[in-house]
C-alpha cells in the first residue's frame, strides 16, 4: 500500500554478514588440505587481516554514504576507466556467484543426490536464488535472521554431539606447516569468505543507517569468525590427520555422530543447513551483479536482467569446471591471487584517491 | 492452452481495477420528498414494489387538525412492540400537538414531544428512506412536510449471543459474536469502555447494502492505517457482501498468496485485544466473523487462552503449536524423502522395520502418501459438511477402511498410515492455518518426491522468502521473525508474562508506546 | 495486478516444469534396495583380486518371523552374496548381476577382513570404503581368523542378522575390555600415521555344543598396512589400559596359596602417556589411574577388608601393570607401535621427531617405558567380612 522504501536495518545487516560468511562452512574443505591441522590458526590470521580490509570497505561506503560501488567508481575515476573498473567488478562478483553455485551443486551431487545431473540441481538452486533476488535485497536481509539462527544452532548441536569424539591432542603439534603454506591458507580464508563481504558495497543504497553500519558488520563478521573457528577446531579434533584427505571435513564430522545408534547420520540435515547459507551468499552476489548491470547501463530496474544473468550463471556453472577436484584446486590456488586485486588492492587505492580528492576540495573551499 | 488460461485470468484480474470507471452506477438524480403525502406514498410504493411484507399504515394525528400521517415499515424486520407502544400510541392517542398540516414545525414537534423512541432521525432523501426501511427502521411521513422521520425500530428474530463454536477455550470468556452487527458492537463496547473506541459505519454492496463497521481506538491505531482501511473499503464496488470473506478478498494485500493477510475471529475478547494493540477491526452485519488488519503470520499461533493462563504453560503450548504446524506441512514430505532418497538417515533398526512394512506394497511412496493425504482431506471435508451423527459414521468408516483394511490388504504400508495420522492431528492444532497447511503439504510432498530433502529445502526457502516479502496493511507479515525484532519475540515462540510485555507489537504500533506502567511486576509487600 | 499474477503463474509453472522435467534420478523405494549389513573381504583361492561377501537383509523374513513368533528357524533373514573381482569397486557394483536389487551400503555395520586378505596393502584395497560417500567412517573393522565369508554364515542366536549381532558384540566389548573396538576412522587414522600401528579385533568361529558361534578374542596388529601379529586377551587389555579405553571389566588377582582370589570390578579408568626426551633419547611414562570395587572373594577365613585396602590396591596395580607389560613386550616383539607413542612424541617434540621419524622402528624397540599404576578401591560390596564358624 505504501510506497515507503524499507531499508536494511543495522541488526539485519549484522545477521546478513553472519549468514554471508556462514556460507564458508561448506567451502572450508579446500582450505584444510593446505594448512592441515593448523587451519584454526590460519582462520585467526585471516580474520585479523580481513578486519583491516573490511574497515577500508566500510570507510569507503561511509565516505560516499548511500552510493553503490559502481557509483563510487564513477565519482573517483575518470569516464571510461570508471566504467571499465565497474564492469570488471561486476564480472568478479559474477564469477564468485558462479563458483558458489558450482560448490553448492557439486556438494548436493556428491552427498545428497549423486545420480542427478548437475544442471538440474544448479537450475533449481539458481531459480530459488533468482526468485529471492526478484523480491529484493531487503527481503533477503530480513530472512537472514532466521537463516543465521538455523546455521548457528546446527553448528552448536553438531559440536555438542561430537563432543565425545573430540580429541584436542589432534591439534598438536602446533605450526607444523611451513610458513609459505600457512600464508597461503590464511590468504585463501581471508579472500574467500571474509573479504568477499566487499560485495556489501553494492547494497549501500539499501542500507538504512550508513553510520551505524560499521559496528553491525564488524560484529557480524566477528561472530561468524568465532563460528568458523569452532568449526575448524572441532573438525581437526574429531578427524585428526584425516582432515587433510577429506573433501568436506565439516560434513564428514557430522557423519561421525553416533549417540545410542539413534541420533546418528545427521549429515543430510547438515547438508540442508549448508545449502541455506549458500543460498544467502549466492543471492547476494546475484543481486550485486544484476544491480551493478542496471546501474552501469542505466536501466530503470534491475529486475530486467535477473533472468539473463541467471541463465548465464547456470550455463557457466555447468561448463567452468569438469570435476569437483578442479573447482577445489581453482578455489584454493588460482582464485585467491585473482581476488587479491579486487579485494586488497583496488579498495585501498579508491580510498586514497577519495581522501586526496576530499582534501583538494576542502582546500579549494578554504582558499 | 496455457497461454489462453493466462490471458483469461489476466483479463479477470484487470476487471477489478477498471470497474470503478467503467461500471460505476449512473448517479440517480437525488430523489427527494415533497410536501404532499399522497405523492410521497406513491413514490415510495413505486420503489418498494408490491411485496406483501411492506406495511404502509395511514393514520390521523390526535387533535383537531386531523393531519394525516403515514408509517412505512417492513413487518418482519421491526419490533412490533415499539411500533405499537412507542410510535402509534403516542401519535394517535397522545396529547394532541399537531394542529395544522401547514405548520413547518410539525416534524420537530413529533420528534421531540411525541415519539418515545430513542433513535429518531430527520431525512428527506428517498434513497436513505428506502434503505432505512429495508434495514428495519420505521419511516414516518407527515402530511405537509418534506421531511420524514426515521425511527429505529429494528427487531425481529436474531440468534442470541452463544458460545463460540470455532474457537473454544477452557479459560476465558465464552461469548462470541452473533450475526447482528448491533449486538456485536455492543459486545465490543462492553469490553472497552473508552470514548476513544471509534465505530465508523459504512454501507457496502449495491444490492445487499451490508452495513460494515470499522472499529479502532482513536489514539492507538495509526491514522494512515485507518485511512487505508477506509480507502480500500470504499473502493469495493460489488453487488453483494454476504460474509466477511467477501470483504477480506477485496481488501487483502496479496490476493495470490496462499497465506491470508487479513485475520478473522468471532470472539469479542480477541477482537478487543487486537484493536487494543493498534489494529483496526472490520465488523460486518449478518456474520459473526469480524476481520482485523494488519495481520501478522504469528497471530494464527496465538490463542486468546495463551494470555489467560500462566506463561510457562502458554510458552510450552506455543512451541507445540509451531512444531505441529511444521509437522503438519512437513511430515508426509519428510517421510517420502527419507524412504525414497535418504535411507541412510534412518536408524538401522527402524529402517529394517520400515523395509519390512514396505515389502510388497504396490505404489511408489510419493503416490502412496499422496493418496493418503487426499483421502484424509476427503474424510475431513465429509466430516464437516455432513450432519453430526452421520459425520461420526463417516469417520469410523474412514478410519476402518483406510487405516485398517488398506494396511492388512497390503495396499499401503503401516508407517505411512501413522505418518498421515500424525499429520492430520497436528493440522488441527493451528486451526487458522489448516487450509494453508493442506496446500503446502501437497506441494512439499511433490517436491520431496522429486528431489528429496533438497526439494523440501528449496520449497521451504521459497516459502520463507515469500513470507518475508508479504505485507499486510503496511506491516511486515512475517515479523517479528523476518524482519526480526527483539520486543516482538516476547510474544512469539515464548509468551512472556503479561507484566513484561510493555510495548505493543512494534510492527503495528510503530511509535512503540508503553501500554502499562514500567514496573508492573507483582511483588509481595516487603517485610520491615 | 494482472502482470504480477502473470509473473507468479509463470514462476510456478517454471518451477514445476523444472521439477517434472528433471524427474527423479535418485529416488529408490525401500523395496528396490537391498540393505547391506556387513561386508567381508577375502583373498580368492586363486590368488589375485578380491572376494567380497556382502550380507544383505531380507525384509520379508524379518516381518514373517515377527508374525509367526520364533518358529521361522528354517529361513534366514539374511542372504550372503559373494563375488570375485579385481578392483573392490567393480566387484561391489557387480553384485547387481546376482541380486535383483541395488546394494545399499550406508547401513553397513561391519567390515571384516579375512586373515589372508589383511596380510598386505590393506590401505589400497579398502580405499572405496572411504572414498564413496555411501560408506561411513563409523563402520567397525574386524579381522577374521580364516575366511571372512564364513563368519557371515554363522546363524546368530539372539539377533536375526549375523552382521548386526557382530556389531552389537563390538559394542558390548566394554563389559570385559578384553577386546578392542575399532572403527574405520580410527583404523585409517592409524594407517595414515607415520609410526602408529593399526589394530583391529579378531573374530573367529568356535564350536560349542555342536553349534557354531562367533567369538571375539584377541587383537590383530598391523605393521604399516599388513597383518603382523596378534595380541591375546590379556595383552589386549594391556593395550586398552594404555589407550585409556578400559570402561569396565573384572580384574582377578590370585593369592598364591589355596587358589584364593579376589575379583575386582573396574568402575572407571584413565591413562596418561607423557613422552620425554632425556639426553636425546626418548622415553615414555604411562600413568594409569583405576578405580574399582570388590566384586567377589573366596578366602576361607574371609577377608579383613578394612586392614587390607592398601594390600588389595597393590595387588590390583600389579595385575594391571602385568597386563600392560605383556602388551608392551608383544608390541616390541612385533616391532609395532600400537600405543601411538610415536604420535605422542611427535605432538610434544615436533622438532626432535623429525630426526626420530625415519628410524622409529629401532627406537621403539629399545624405548624406555615406565608404567605407573594408581589403583583405588571404592566399595567393598554389600557384605561385611564373613567370619567362618560364627
Amino acid at each position: 500500500m505504501k510506497t515507503e522504501k524499507y531499508k536494511i536495518s543495522n541488526s539485519q545487516m549484522m545477521f546478513m554478514s553472519i549468514s554471508f560468511i556462514q556460507g564458508a562452512h561448506l567451502t572450508i574443505g579446500f582450505m584444510s588440505d593446505i594448512t592441515g591441522r593448523d587451519i584454526w590458526a590460519a582462520v585467526i590470521a585471516a580474520f585479523l587481516v580481513s578486519l583491516i580490509f573490511i574497515s577500508i570497505y566500510i570507510k569507503l561506503a561511509q565516505k560516499f554514504s548511500g552510493k553503490s560501488l559502481i557509483q563510487i567508481n564513477d565519482i573517483l575515476y575518470p569516464g571510461v576507466i570508471a566504467k571499465f573498473i565497474s564492469l570488471v567488478y561486476i564480472l568478479f562478483f559474477f564469477m564468485i556467484g558462479v563458483e558458489n553455485l558450482v560448490f553448492t551443486g557439486r556438494f548436493i551431487l556428491s552427498y545428497v543426490l549423486p545420480e542427478t545431473p548437475l544442471w538440474v540441481v544448479v537450475t533449481m538452486v539458481n531459480f530459488v536464488c533468482g526468485w529471492a533476488v526478484l523480491r529484493g535485497i531487503e527481503v533477503i536481509a530480513r530472512c537472514c535472521f532466521l537463516f543465521s539462527l538455523i546455521s548457528a544452532s546446527a553448528v552448536l548441536v553438531v559440536t555438542l554431539l561430537v563432543a565425545k569424539d573430540m580429541d584436542f591432542s589432534n591439534l598438536q603439534p602446533f605450526f607444523e606447516t611451513s610458513l609459505k603454506r600457512f600464508i597461503q591458507g590464511a590468504h585463501v580464508i581471508a579472500t574467500i569468505p571474509f573479504c568477499e563481504i566487499l560485495v556489501f558495497l553494492m547494497l549501500a543504497p539499501n542500507i538504512g543507517d550508513i553510520k551505524g553500519m560499521k559496528k553491525s558488520i564488524l560484529l557480524g563478521v566477528s561472530l561468524s569468525f568465532i563460528q568458523l573457528l569452532v568449526i575448524a577446531i572441532r573438525d581437526v579434533a574429531v578427524l585428526g590427520p584425516l582432515i587433510s584427505i577429506i573433501v568436506s571435513p565439516s560434513f564428514e564430522t557430522t557423519r561421525v555422530i553416533n549417540i545410542y545408534q539413534i541420533i546418528t547420520r545427521l549429515d543430510i540435515l547438515i547438508a540442508i543447513v549448508l545449502i541455506i547459507s549458500m543460498f544467502v551468499k549466492i543471492s547476494i552476489f546475484y543481486y550485486a551483479v544484476t544491480k551493478g548491470l542496471a546501474e552501469l547501463f542505466k536501466l530503470n530496474s534491475y529486475t530486467y536482467v535477473i533472468v539473463p544473468v541467471g541463465i548465464v550463471m547456470i550455463n557457466l556453472s555447468i561448463m567452468t569446471f569438469g570435476s569437483s577436484a578442479q573447482s577445489d584446486y581453482a578455489a584454493a590456488h588460482i582464485w585467491p591471487s585473482f581476488a587479491l586485486l579486487f579485494e586488497f588492492i583496488i579498495p585501498p587505492v579508491s580510498l586514497i584517491i577519495a581522501q586526496i580528492k576530499g582534501m583538494n576540495k576542502k582546500r579549494e573551499e578554504v582558499g | 492452452m496455457f497461454r489462453y488460461i493466462l490471458r483469461k485470468v489476466a483479463f479477470l484480474s484487470t476487471c477489478g481495477k477498471n470497474s470503478n470507471e467503467k461500471y460505476k452506477y449512473k448517479e440517480v438524480e437525488e430523489n427527494r420528498l415533497c410536501t404532499d403525502i399522497d405523492q410521497n406514498l406513491e413514490a415510495l410504493k413505486n420503489i418498494l414494489g408490491s411485496s406483501n411484507d411492506i406495511i404502509t399504515r395511514e393514520f390521523v394525528f390526535a387533535g383537531e387538525g386531523r393531519v394525516k400521517g403515514l408509517l412505512v415499515f417492513i413487518e418482519d424486520l421491526v419490533d412490533n412492540k415499539i411500533i405499537n407502544e412507542s410510535i402509534i400510541k403516542p401519535l394517535i392517542s397522545g396529547t394532541p400537538l399537531i394542529y395544522k398540516k401547514e405548520n413547518a414545525d410539525n416534524v420537530n414537534v413529533v420528534k421531540s414531544e411525541m415519539l418515545s423512541v430513542g433513535d429518531v432521525k430527520q431525512e428527506n432523501s428517498m434513497d436513505e428512506i428506502v434503505y432505512s426501511c429495508l434495514s428495519g427502521d420505521t419511516v414516518l411521513l407527515i402530511d405537509g412536510s418534506a421531511e420524514a422521520l426515521i425511527i429505529a425500530s429494528q427487531g425481529g428474530e436474531n440468534r442470541g449471543v452463544e458460545e463460540s463454536k470455532t474457537e473454544s477455550v477452557v479459560r476465558g470468556p465464552r461469548e462470541s459474536f452473533s450475526e447482528d452487527l448491533r449486538t456485536n458492537t455492543s459486545l465490543l463496547r462492553r469490553k472497552i469502555k473508552n470514548p476513544d473506541l471509534t465505530l465508523e459505519k459504512m454501507k457496502i454492496g449495491r444490492r445487499t447494502g451490508t452495513m460494515v463497521c470499522i472499529s479502532y481506538i482513536k489514539n492507538l491505531a495509526a491514522p494512515e492505517l485507518i485511512e487505508e482501511v477506509r480507502r480500500r473499503l470504499k473502493a469495493i464496488d460489488t453487488d453483494a457482501i454476504l460474509e466477511s470473506g467477501y470483504i477480506e478478498q477485496f481488501i487483502e494485500d496479496a490476493p495470490f498468496s496462499i497465506f491470508p493477510t487479513v485475520s478473522h475471529s468471532e470472539k469479542p475478547d480477541v477482537i478487543a485485544a487486537k484493536i487494543l494493540e493498534g489494529r483496526a477491526a472490520i465488523m460486518i452485519d449478518r456474520t459473526p466473523f469480524a476481520l482485523t488488519v494488519p495481520m501478522l503470520f504469528i497471530e494464527d499461533f496465538q490463542s486468546p487462552e495463551d494470555y489467560y493462563s500462566r506463561p510457562y504453560f502458554s510458552s510450552f503450548i506455543r512451541i507445540i503449536r509451531f512444531l505441529s504446524f511444521l509437522i503438519s506441512i512437513l511430515a508426509p514430505a519428510t517421510y517420502v524423502a527419507l524412504t525414497t532418497f535418504h535411507q541412510e538417515l534412518i536408524p538401522t533398526n527402524l529402517l529394517l522395520t520400515m523395509a519390512a512394512a514396505r515389502e510388497g506394497t504396490p505404489f511408489p511412496s510419493v503416490l502412496e502418501a499422496g493418496i493418503m493425504v487426499i483421502t484424509f482431506e476427503i474424510l475431513k471435508e465429509a466430516g464437516i459438511r455432513l450432519p453430526r451423527p452421520v459425520g461420526q459414521a463417516i469417520s469410523i468408516v474412514g478410519a476402518l477402511v483406510v487405516g485398517e483394511s488398506a494396511v492388512s490388504a497390503g495396499l499401503i504400508g503401516a508407517p505411512m498410515v501413522i505418518v498421515v495420522a500424525i499429520t492430520a492431528v497436528s493440522s488441527f492444532v493451528v486451526p487458522f492455518q489448516s487450509d494453508t497447511g493442506s496446500i503446502l503439504r501437497i506441494i512439499l510432498l511433490g517436491l520431496a518426491g522429486f528431489m528429496g530433502a533438497v526439494g523440501i529445502m528449496m520449497g521451504l526457502l521459497v516459502l520463507i522468502v515469500h513470507l518475508a516479502s508479504l505485507r499486510s496493511f503496511g506491516a511486515p507479515y512475517f515479523s517479528p521473525l523476518a524482519p526480526h525484532n527483539a520486543s516482538g519475540m516476547k510474544d512469539t515462540a515464548i509468551r512472556a508474562p503479561i507484566w513484561l510485555m510493555d510495548t505493543r507489537p512494534s510492527s503495528i504500533d510503530r511509535d512503540k508506546r508503553r501500554r502499562q506502567a514500567a514496573h508492573s511486576k507483582p511483588e509481595p509487600p516487603k517485610k520491615q | 495486478m494482472g502482470s504480477s499474477f502473470k509473473t507468479i503463474l509463470k514462476q510456478i509453472a517454471c518451477f514445476f516444469l523444472i521439477l517434472t522435467l528433471s524427474g527423479c534420478w535418485n529416488s529408490r523405494e525401500l523395496n528396490t534396495i537391498s540393505i547391506v549389513m556387513g561386508t567381508g573381504l577375502d583373498k580368492p583361492e586363486d590368488g589375485e583380486g578380491v572376494l567380497i561377501t556382502a550380507q544383505v537383509v531380507k525384509p520379508g523374513e524379518i516381518k514373517a518371523s515377527e508374525k509367526e513368533g520364533t518358529t521361522g528357524t528354517d529361513s534366514n533373514a539374511y542372504w550372503n552374496l559373494e563375488r570375485e573381482g579385481m578392483s573392490t569397486f567393480a566387484t561391489v557394483r557387480g553384485f547387481t548381476h546376482q541380486a535383483s536389487r541395488r546394494l545399499f551400503f550406508p547401513h553397513n555395520q561391519v567390515l571384516i577382513l579375512g586373515e589372508d586378505f589383511a596380510e598386505e596393502n590393506v590401505r589400497k584395497k579398502i580405499d572405496i570404503f572411504v572414498r564413496d560417500p555411501e560408506n561411513r567412517l563409523t563402520v567397525w573393522v574386524l579381522v577374521s581368523k580364516g575366511k571372512a565369508k564364513d563368519i557371515f554364515y554363522v546363524k546368530p542366536e539372539l539377533e536375526k542378522i549375523t552382521a548386526l549381532s557382530i556389531s552389537n558384540m563390538v559394542d558390548a566389548y566394554a563389559a570385559t575390555s578384553q577386546s578392542i573396538s575399532v572403527n574405520l576412522k580410527d583404523f585409517l587414522t592409524r594407517i595414515m600415521s607415520d609410526s602408529t600401528a593399526p589394530v583391529a579385533p579378531f573374530i573367529k568361529i568356535a564350536e560349542k555344543g555342536g553349534k557354531e558361534v562367533l567369538v571375539m578374542e584377541g587383537t590383530a596388529v598391523f605393521k604399516k598396512d599388513g597383518l603382523a601379529g596378534e595380541l591375546d586377551s590379556k595383552e589386549t587389555r594391556g593395550l586398552m589400559w594404555v589407550l585409556g579405553r578400559v570402561k569396565s571389566g573384572i580384574i582377578e588377582s590370585h593369592f598364591s596359596e589355596g587358589g584364593e582370589y579376589v575379583a575386582f570390578e573396574i568402575v572407571r579408568a584413565s591413562s596418561k602417556i607423557s613422552p620425554e626426551i632425556k639426553n636425546g633419547k626418548p622415553c615414555v611414562k604411562i600413568t594409569i589411574n583405576e578405580e574399582g570395587n570388590v566384586g567377589e572373594e573366596n578366602f576361607r577365613d574371609g577377608l579383613d577388608l578394612a586392614s587390607m585396602v592398601k594390600e588389595l590396591e597393590g595387588k590390583k596395580s600389579e595385575v594391571i601393570k602385568g597386563e600392560v607389560m605383556a602388551a608392551l613386550k608383544k608390541a616390541k616383539e612385533l616391532n609395532a607401535d600400537i600405543f601411538g607413542f610415536g604420535e605422542k612424541i611427535h605432538k610434544s617434540y615436533p622438532k626432535q621427531w623429525a630426526k626420530l621419524k625415519d628410524n622409529w622402528d629401532t627406537v621403539f624397540n629399545d624405548l624406555e617405558v615406565e608404567v605407573l599404576v594408581n589403583a583405588k578401591l571404592l566399595l567393598t560390596g554389600e557384605i561385611k567380612t564373613i567370619e567362618q564358624g560364627k
